[in-house]
Order: structure tokens, then C-alpha cells, then sequence
């Protein structure tokens, strides 16, 4: 069972992510599954970025889930993600999968 | 009297379908000068000044990405995805024959009044308001599909040539006088 605490954590990371692409806005859909796996998808493809960004975990062998990303993604790797300074890469993935995150937000599916 | 009634009702129809898509302006003439340099990025020509960007940026990964940063403020990340992945899988999710078809849906709702809650969510998600512009350009087979909202770092252009099921994507803080400027340095092979 995914606590409130859990999911806050995943908005939390998203909106760190929003930061850093310039969106303004704070993501405030609903945190369910299909979130948690475009974000997998988004931190897979941030970690392409260059051999700097090689520490970002991304999920093995299938989707990510809300419990893998509180478990991988510490409060440390949020700060490395906010403190990067190599953000073009990053910017442009964060922005190619906003729609597709508030689509899995709106329960539409991903 | 009958007659007067159905060519009046037929008038407004044709108004209210007229409102309904966006109106198609012709693509802004391709202007590109001798000391520019011409990137081809599949099979999209982008003519590219040294003086109207300080930093362009080719990002590798599964999908292939140019970005194009002017002085840390202007961003324009231009991709070339397979259209269910550019339209977060729209055109799947409405059953349209085609990733064109899709976006003339889309672009099509926001007037109509008789939405779907599906239709209205459809609309959020792809940050289509009440004030946002929608354009549409085109150049012979290729259509421009842009959407945009004032200050937004996340406004986008869907680019699709003849019936591709790939889609060139533009998606930055651009302005409208902006997108006139980036499809005049745009054309196809």
C-alpha cells in the first residue's frame, strides 16, 4: 500500500525536475503508477544525458513504480538533480515527457 | 419560410465549424542567407545563423534532439519522435486514423460545446485554455501545429510531413512572432 508520505515524495521529485526545466507551474495530479512510470522513462533517458549524469538511478528490466522511486531516488540524488549544472539535455527531456506525465496524472494512462 | 430556415441554419453551422480549427496560414517563405549553415535533421533542412544562437546542442538517447539556447534565454529543443510518443499516445486514445487526424481533433474541441470529460482532460493535459493561441502553417505537405501560452516554457510545434507516422516536435519559451521566425528557417527535402 503507497502511503501519502510516498507519494509526496514522487511530487516532490517531479517538481524539482519542473525546476530545473524553467516550468513554473508545481505539478499537483494525482501521484498513481502510471506517473511513477513515466518518470522511470524520464530519469532512464536524463541518465543518456552524458557520462555525468551516469549516477541517476533508472529502473531495470521494466517499469518504475512510486515504492522503487522513494527507494532509489534519496533525498541526495533530488539535491544532486537540483545542484547539476549541465541542464540542456536534462531541460529538454524534462520538457518532451510533461505531457505525457500529466496525462498519466489525468488517469489517462501511459 | 422553410427554405429561408435551412440556408440559415446552414449558415450557422458552416460559422460554427469555422470557429471550431484553427485557421490554416500559409508557411512563412523560407528564408535562409549564403553565410548561414543549413543542418539537415532527417529529412527537415533548419537554417541555423552563428549569431542568432550562443549554444546548440545535439543530445543523444532514444530520441534524437537539437537544442538551440540563445543567451540562457531563449530554449528550443526540436525532436524527431514516433508521433504516439510525441502525442503522449493521443492518437491511439481517440482512435484517429492518423497522428494529422489527431491533431485536428485536438484542435478542433476547444470551441465546441459539447465536450466529453475525456475530450476536457485531453485538453488540460495538452495545456489548450481558454486564452491559449492555436496556429496552424502550411507548406505543401507539411503542417505546423502550434500551441501556445504566453510565458510558458513548454510551448510546442507538431510538425508532420505528408503521412509520417514520425513527428518533428518543437518545445520551448517562444513567442508567436517567434514561430514565424523558426518556420521561415525550416523546410523539407
Amino acid at each position: 500500500m503507497v502511503t501519502t508520505q510516498q507519494k509526496q515524495h514522487v511530487r516532490e521529485l517531479i517538481n524539482t525536475l519542473y525546476n530545473r526545466a524553467g516550468i513554473n507551474t508545481q505539478f499537483r495530479g494525482e501521484v498513481n503508477e502510471d506517473v511513477a512510470a513515466v518518470v522511470g522513462d524520464l530519469l532512464t533517458d536524463i541518465g543518456t544525458c552524458s557520462d555525468a549524469f551516469r549516477w541517476v538511478p533508472r529502473p531495470t528490466g521494466g517499469k518504475a513504480s512510486i515504492l522503487w522511486l522513494v527507494k532509489n531516488i534519496s533525498q541526495s540524488v533530488m539535491a544532486e538533480l537540483k545542484q547539476k549544472q549541465s541542464v540542456t539535455c536534462m531541460r529538454a527531456r524534462i520538457l518532451q515527457y510533461k505531457t505525457s506525465l500529466d496525462m498519466a496524472a489525468a488517469g489517462l494512462g501511459y | 419560410m422553410f427554405k429561408r430556415l435551412l440556408l440559415l441554419s446552414l449558415f450557422s453551422l458552416s460559422a460554427c465549424s469555422s470557429h471550431a480549427q484553427p485557421t490554416v496560414m500559409a508557411w512563412p517563405e523560407f528564408s535562409c542567407s549564403d553565410n548561414a549553415v543549413v543542418i539537415t535533421f532527417v529529412d527537415l533542412n533548419v537554417c541555423t545563423k552563428a549569431s542568432t544562437y550562443s549554444k546548440v546542442e545535439v543530445l543523444a538517447g532514444a530520441t534524437p534532439t537539437i537544442v538551440f539556447e540563445q543567451n540562457g534565454t531563449d530554449f528550443n529543443a526540436l525532436s524527431y519522435e514516433p508521433a504516439e510518443k510525441a502525442l503522449s499516445g493521443l492518437p491511439s486514445r481517440i482512435q484517429a486514423e492518423s497522428p494529422r487526424q489527431a491533431l485536428d481533433a485536438l484542435f478542433s474541441w476547444r470551441d465546441s460545446s459539447n465536450l466529453s470529460p475525456k475530450q476536457q482532460a485531453f485538453l488540460q493535459v495538452f495545456g489548450i485554455e481558454a486564452q491559449t493561441q492555436l496556429m496552424q502553417f502550411t507548406n505543401g505537405n507539411m503542417t505546423a501545429y502550434v500551441r501556445l501560452n504566453e510565458g510558458a516554457a513548454d510551448n510546442t510545434i507538431f510538425m508532420i510531413v505528408g503521412n509520417s507516422s514520425n513527428v518533428y516536435r518543437v518545445i520551448g519559451n517562444f513567442s508567436s512572432a517567434d514561430v514565424q521566425q523558426w518556420l521561415s528557417l525550416l523546410n523539407v527535402n
